[in-house]
């Protein structure tokens, strides 16, 4: 089978899944990476990752409860599958081979 | 007070774009707790951006991708199956791709929404108006359908002792009230008074409307009467803003025309007026006057028919009584024709639209939906001419899919999708537009207590959406008609067609004559009603409002007799003229021009009058002696009144010279004539005609009887002080609290205030027609220039060939300004016509506008002219510079 491949947002979104834990549904997603890139996200284009990401399997999501404050919708959490973390993983071993040896650019470019 | 609730478009945009299922219940769920967070972190507007924009981002996306055109870029025009085939391929497939082109040309897109958005928005605030003043069912109100008005004559009102009588002897009514016209009412608060506007009704007003009283209760019948204890029903708004919303406001006191009130409900929100689109800010029960007085004719009657009971049946009964009440009181029942008659009943919408008046009100209507769609059709041009333009410049990939095979039905569709697509963006920019239209304009117009509430509801909704799919689809079938049948051989092969341009009548040029007519038309009207405003203003009112300060006083709520009321009026007038500021002073009922005016029907002696006619009304004025002097009103023959003229002695009455010129061209003193029902009153003297109702006024007849003979508690004081008129209103205010010192002092303004004030009607009008004027002017450059320059353009090999072959620059100059003038002259002539037709129907809403003013067609053609040639020289310079070499070489 050939390599999954993660974008590079979609390794951001599976990131801020993964740290937001229990709290994981889209307009926090959203948020945390609204704060962490400092720059807007467009809710659609959210939409459409979560979307492949689910297709790839490396998310799932559950139902939750209706509440008011989201209208009596009820809410969708999502969770990054096991194949998902394995998948990044792989992603970040593949950037540090890459970065080996490349401190001195590295800490320079963080000056 | 925000509302949390997202817009309710945009969620349904994102309902429509989401497929069905757990996971769009899941994302509209996000997307009101987005909504809620940005609302409460930032603000409402800004929170309402987001949503439509995220929503347009959401719905778009996945709309394109389960119609499988989200992958790259897929040329729509193949297939067609059925009817219901087609519609899908239209939601999934044509939607998203007409989206995705106009995003292309974003320039192109811009114009054709900025046109359509200026051209929708007046009409959609027109709708709004409309509809708040006639159309609004009333809210709250239940089973409106078996709800009736109850006239007396075609639309007059009646008294109280009449209502109740039908009350009680027509049972084919469930229950009857009566309201009042609207009254004013003092709201006291510590030192300060507020006037309100409420209505006095009878006990059984909420019942029979059917409207649930939101806290406490309504009136019950022990709440009218002489031993009834003073209660009050509140509005939703006045307990909010005056009282602050406090719960505890049942049972509590307020202060009303000098009388506290226990508050014992409140009504519900936006609990409008049967008979006008205006909130009541107080009920009252009806108070005393109202009692037994059959005369007193100042109640709208309303009638709750039986379920099983029809109109026919309520009438019949009510024919029966009025034969009854006849029989017991002739005096108020007369047989005479023109006398108030007998009853009638219309359907509850006749409070608002009465039909006596539907002829004036449907001129209204016409024209302002005239003006309407005169500038929707200028914006409606620029959106054909644009789309057919862009038709040909997208003849060669309408070729390609044909030559690939696509049918021409697909084609149409699709050109088609794109035009309606733009009909409904530029629809709901224009409904935003039409919203702060609206909101001005209502702002200005109407008091903060007397709210005319238009907001947008769904039936100025639908009428907008209907409008801009019918523009999207009327001005979108020629040119995609026209561009989805090119010559294949000659646009693939590169060969040119001289598209429109050179005939006259071809569609584009109908369309930019069809804007200069009716952006001249628009400009001409408006420019009639600003020159007859400004003359209006240049006007001499007949009497100097300079250093003329005017304040009103109501001794009603003092409970004082007819004599004791003269006596306070006359005290007050003596103080002020004894100070040494105060030049001269003088009492009125009705002051000129201050929007209300008087009538009263006269019946001139010796003057032989047509039985059959309607009565003769004529403006009517009660003054005090000196009032003449005071207003500085030149009396031309006999006296002005004085202080003989009082009650008991001989009736006199004044006119002025229109009246005596009217019915004693050879000199009217000492003639008699009959006000209303009085006995007959001699004329004591002549005064020189003024304005009374409108600057703009041709001289009216007008007549003032002395106020010592006809009493009335609330008057206005006039004062003409000795320099500044300003510094005179605390010293009224002072001299009226030294006499009583819970009366209050009402509405102190300048006269001069009142005179400009009077223009405000007109001047909301011609400000309308200004911008109305101003927006079709800009849509018919925008027209001209496009046209002039597409033609330019495509014959720019034609011009080559005429430099190539000697041609000089002047002359391609003058062949291209040429093609402007033509359009021009013939849109003038057309523009001048029309805009002679508007004037009449201004004259006919807006009186002493002179429709044959020559100025107003030359300033309006002369600047159309100008935008013209402006619009067209550009192109025109462009089309002279052609290099031969060039044109003839490489298009």
């Amino acid at each position: 089978m050939q390599k999954p491949y993660l974008g590079e947002f979609e390794q951001v979104v599976l990131l801020a899944v993964l740290q937001l834990g229990a709290e994981a549904h889209a307009p926090a997603i959203g948020r945390k990476l609204e704060a962490s890139a400092g720059r807007r996200v467009s809710r659609g284009a959210l939409y459409g990752t979560l979307e492949r990401l689910e297709n790839k399997k490396f998310l799932r999501w559950e139902i939750g409860a209706a509440t008011s404050e989201r209208g009596g919708h009820r809410k969708r959490r999502f969770e990054v599958t096991p194949v998902g973390v394995q998948v990044l993983r792989d992603s970040r071993a593949v950037l540090e081979t890459l970065w080996n040896g490349l401190d001195e650019l590295s800490s320079e470019s963080t000056q | 007070m925000n509302d949390l609730r997202p817009p309710r478009l945009a969620q349904i945009l994102l309902r429509l774009g989401l497929a069905g299922g757990i996971v769009r219940e899941a994302v509209l769920g996000d997307f009101y707790e987005e909504y809620r967070h940005r609302h409460q972190a930032q603000s409402a507007a800004r929170a309402r951006l987001w949503y439509w924009r995220e929503a347009f981002a959401v719905a778009g996306r996945s709309l394109a991708r389960r119609s499988g055109v989200g992958g790259g870029p897929q040329l729509p025009g193949g297939r067609a199956t059925g009817p219901l085939a087609g519609l899908g391929r239209m939601i999934t497939r044509d939607l998203p791709y007409a989206v995705r082109n106009l995003a292309r040309t974003p320039g192109f897109t811009a114009i054709v929404l900025l046109s359509l958005a200026l051209g929708i928005a007046p009409l959609a605030a027109i709708g709004g108006f409309l509809n708040a003043l006639f159309f609004r069912p009333l809210a709250h109100v239940q089973e409106p359908d078996r709800l009736v008005a109850i006239f007396r004559g075609t639309s007059g009102p009646a008294s109280w002792p009449d209502l109740a009588d039908v009350a009680e002897q027509v049972d084919a009514f469930e229950g009857v009230a009566g309201f009042s016209v609207f009254a004013q009412f003092n709201l006291t608060e510590g030192e300060a008074t507020h006037l309100l506007t409420g209505s006095a009704v009878s006990p059984s007003y909420f019942d029979v409307l059917r409207v649930p009283i939101s806290r406490g209760r309504g009136f019950r019948p022990d709440d009218m009467g002489p031993a009834a204890e003073p209660v009050a029903v509140i509005s939703q708004s006045l307990w909010q803003r005056r009282l602050t919303g406090d719960t505890d406001v049942l049972g509590t006191q307020i202060r009303l025309n000098g009388r506290d009130h226990t508050i014992i409900g409140i009504a519900p929100e936006g609990l409008l007026s049967p008979e006008q689109p205006v909130e009541p800010a107080v009920y009252v029960p009806l108070g005393e006057e109202w009692y037994t007085n059959r005369g007193h004719l100042g109640l709208y009657g309303i009638g709750r028919l039986r379920e099983d009971a029809s109109r026919e049946e309520a009438l019949g009964q009510l024919e029966v009584l009025q034969e009854r009440l006849r029989a017991a009181y002739p005096r108020y029942w007369s047989d005479e024709p023109g006398a108030l008659g007998s009853f009638a009943v219309y359907s509850i919408g006749a409070l608002r639209v009465r039909p006596g008046q539907r002829a004036e009100i449907a001129v209204g209507v016409a024209l302002t939906l005239i003006l309407g769609l005169l500038v929707l059709s200028t914006a409606c041009a620029n959106l054909g001419n644009l789309l057919l333009a862009r038709g040909t410049s997208r003849g060669g990939e309408i070729a390609v899919r044909m030559a690939l095979g696509a049918s021409r039905r697909a084609l149409i569709t699709m050109l088609l999708v794109e035009s309606v697509l733009l009909g409904c963006a530029g629809g709901t920019l224009g409904l935003l537009g039409a919203h702060w239209l609206t909101q001005a304009l209502a702002a200005g117009r109407v008091g903060p207590d007397s709210g005319l509430d238009i907001t947008i509801d769904l039936r100025v909704f639908g009428f907008t959406a209907f409008v801009s799919v019918a523009t999207g689809i009327l001005f979108g079938l020629i040119p995609a008609l026209r561009s989805s049948r090119p010559d294949l051989a000659s646009v693939l092969t590169g060969a040119r067609t001289v598209v429109g341009g050179a005939r006259l009548w071809s569609f584009r040029n109908v369309l930019v004559i069809g804007q200069i007519a009716a952006s001249l038309a628009l400009l001409v009207s408006a420019s009639v009603v600003v020159r007859s405003l400004q003359d209006g203003q240049n006007t001499d009112p007949g009497f100097e409002p300079d250093r003329l300060v005017t304040a009103s006083i109501d001794v009603g709520q003092r409970s004082y007799s007819a004599p004791e009321a003269e006596q306070f009026f006359g005290e007050l007038i003596a103080r002020l003229r004894a100070r040494q500021d105060v030049e001269a002073a003088a009492l009125a009922v009705d002051l000129p021009l201050d929007g209300s005016r008087w009538l009263a029907a006269v019946l001139p002696e010796g003057v032989e009058i047509d039985p059959e006619a309607d009565e003769i009304l004529v403006g009517e004025n009660r003054v005090s002696a000196s009032y003449f002097a005071t207003m500085q009103m030149p009396i031309l023959a006999g006296r002005p009144f004085d202080v003989t003229d009082v009650d008991g002695s001989a009736p006199v009455v004044i006119v002025n010279e229109a009246l005596a010129d009217t019915y004693w061209p050879q000199g009217a003193l000492g003639k008699r004539l009959r006000v209303g029902e009085s006995t007959w009153a001699e004329i004591a003297g002549v005064v020189g005609n003024a304005k009374y109702g409108q600057l703009s006024e041709a001289p009216t007849p007008h007549l003032w009887v002395p106020a010592a003979q006809s009493f009335s508690s609330r008057m206005h004081v006039v004062v003409r002080a000795r320099s500044d008129a300003r510094a005179v209103i605390p010293a009224i205010r002072e001299a009226v609290r030294e006499m009583e010192p819970q009366l209050p002092m009402l509405e102190p303004r300048l006269m001069t205030d009142v005179v400009s004030e009077s223009a405000g009607d007109q001047r909301v009008v011609s400000i309308l027609l200004l911008i109305v004027g101003a927006v079709s002017l800009l849509l018919a450059v925008i027209g001209i220039y496009g046209v002039v320059s597409f033609v330019v353009q495509q014959r720019t090999h034609e011009v080559g060939v005429r430099v190539a072959l000697g041609a000089e620059r002047k002359d391609v100059l003058r062949l291209v300004l040429m093609q402007g003038v033509r359009l021009l002259a013939v849109g003038v002539v057309i523009g001048l016509v029309g805009a002679f037709g508007i004037a009449q129907l201004l004259r006919a809403t807006l009186p002493g506008i002179d429709v044959l003013d020559p100025l107003a067609p030359s300033i309006g053609t002369a600047i159309l002219a100008l935008a013209t040639l402006a619009a067209t020289l550009v192109p025109a310079l462009r089309a002279s510079r052609v290099d031969p070499m060039e044109a003839l070489r490489c298009d």
